[in-house]
């Protein structure tokens, strides 16, 4: 047996009694095997599989694209986005790499900051939000874009979710900056939502989720 | 050189440097995911992994000017996404813990030591053909036989079988490869 045919059938789990008496003869293939061992443990492991949010390739895109670059000039790129369509997405996404790019180089004041893209009930719209933590909660700041004013009779609503576990950080009603203030932190509710809600007795989410960012 | 970085030319790191949005899709779809699993599998939080490949991509793009098209562009990549896993991370214990001390922060989780693998067999998977990655998956993820993944997949087991082969034989490939760049 060679080594590479261990390999292969090691891999496989179909390693059978030939594969492991040419373990037993080779130090080679025995001192692959945890590598091996590895590879397997991070095969079965969910991480492997699991793929980033769709909009993440845009938001890549509108964060590097939309930033000053030396060989493009912003004119350039405002005159070829004006052309469709497609464009009005181009300038939704700039705003977003504005915001995030601002995000990413403003003085640090904030403990932390994350962008929360739109969902498909409002793809246009993009928050970035910052977080102070405070002895007995958080403060956030929360700058909103590309969102619809709330209709008439409801309102937006911010979330920090710890899988089912909801509390709510306040109420708004279209873009914007707005502060907040939460009870929790982030670190233990780690999922930032939001949501339309009709003005009503209910305190639970509705389902209408706009902004999110674990989509 | 493997296939993902045979679709990366120069020429389209030239157009990356220059915010090129197809350039950055390029590097997008053949690197996003070996990034984003880089992060996930250090951090083990997807909105944490989704800001590292913000970031990493980011910092490409910074120094993208700055990089010899003659090396290859998979573990520099790999470098800036660790870096900014583990930038991500020591902001985080900052701020979860009420005042960690910084030996505390300077020490890694075991998490972090194995995301040269967790990059290199998320490229491997990433290149494989996706009928091969369905059997690996069902059976190394689902843990299931092959009578089971031949039932799932709606196979023959021979076949099954033969594209299990196949798979592994790739993966072993790979970790050859793997044994050869960490040697």
């Amino acid at each position: 047996m060679r080594c590479d045919e261990f390999t292969v059938a090691y891999l496989s789990g179909d390693a059978g009694e030939s594969e492991l008496r040419h373990l037993a003869g080779c130090s080679d293939c025995e001192a692959d095997r945890p590598a091996l061992d590895a590879a397997l443990r991070l095969l079965a492991d969910s991480q492997m599989w699991k793929d980033p949010a769709p909009q993440l390739e845009e938001q890549v895109v509108a964060l590097i694209s939309g930033s000053v670059s030396p060989a493009e000039t912003p004119a350039t790129s405002r005159k070829q986005w004006r052309t469709s369509l497609v464009a009005a997405m181009a300038a939704a996404g700039v705003v977003v790499a504005s915001l995030a790019v601002w995000a990413l180089v403003r003085t640090p004041g904030s403990d932390w900051r994350v962008s929360m893209p739109g969902t498909a009930e409002a793809p246009a719209a993009a928050a970035v939000v910052e977080g102070w933590n405070e002895p007995s909660g958080t403060r956030v700041v929360l700058t909103v874009t590309g969102l619809a004013p709330a209709p008439p009779g409801s309102l937006y609503e911010f979330w920090f979710s710890q899988e089912n576990l909801h509390v709510s950080a306040g109420t708004f009603t279209g873009p914007g900056e707005v502060e907040m203030w939460v009870g929790v932190s982030r670190g233990a509710f780690p999922r930032l939502w939001v949501t339309l809600e009709p003005i009503d007795e209910d305190e639970t989410p509705s389902g209408v989720t706009v902004m999110d960012t674990a989509p | 050189m493997s296939d993902i970085e045979r679709g990366v030319s120069g020429t389209v790191l030239r157009k990356f440097a220059a915010g090129d949005p197809e350039a950055v899709r390029r590097l997008y779809h053949a690197y996003g995911r070996a990034v984003f699993t880089t992060a996930y599998s250090a951090l083990r939080d997807r909105g944490l992994a989704e800001e590292a490949v913000q970031l990493t991509f980011l910092q490409a793009w910074r120094a993208a000017d700055r990089f010899d098209i003659e090396r290859s562009l998979g573990p520099w990549l790999y470098a800036i996404a660790r870096r900014v896993a583990v930038d991500l991370y020591r902001r985080e214990r900052r701020h979860l813990g009420s005042e960690p001390l910084e030996a505390d922060i300077a020490v890694l989780p075991a998490s972090f030591e194995t995301t040269w693998q967790a990059w290199e067999i998320r490229r491997a998977l990433q290149e494989m053909p996706e009928a091969q990655r369905d059997v690996i998956e069902a059976t190394h993820f689902l843990g299931l036989t092959q009578e089971e993944t031949a039932k799932r997949l709606g196979l023959a087991v021979g076949t099954v079988k033969s594209r299990s082969h196949r798979a592994h034989r790739r993966l072993a490939q790979l970790l050859a490869h793997l044994e050869e760049a960490t040697a």
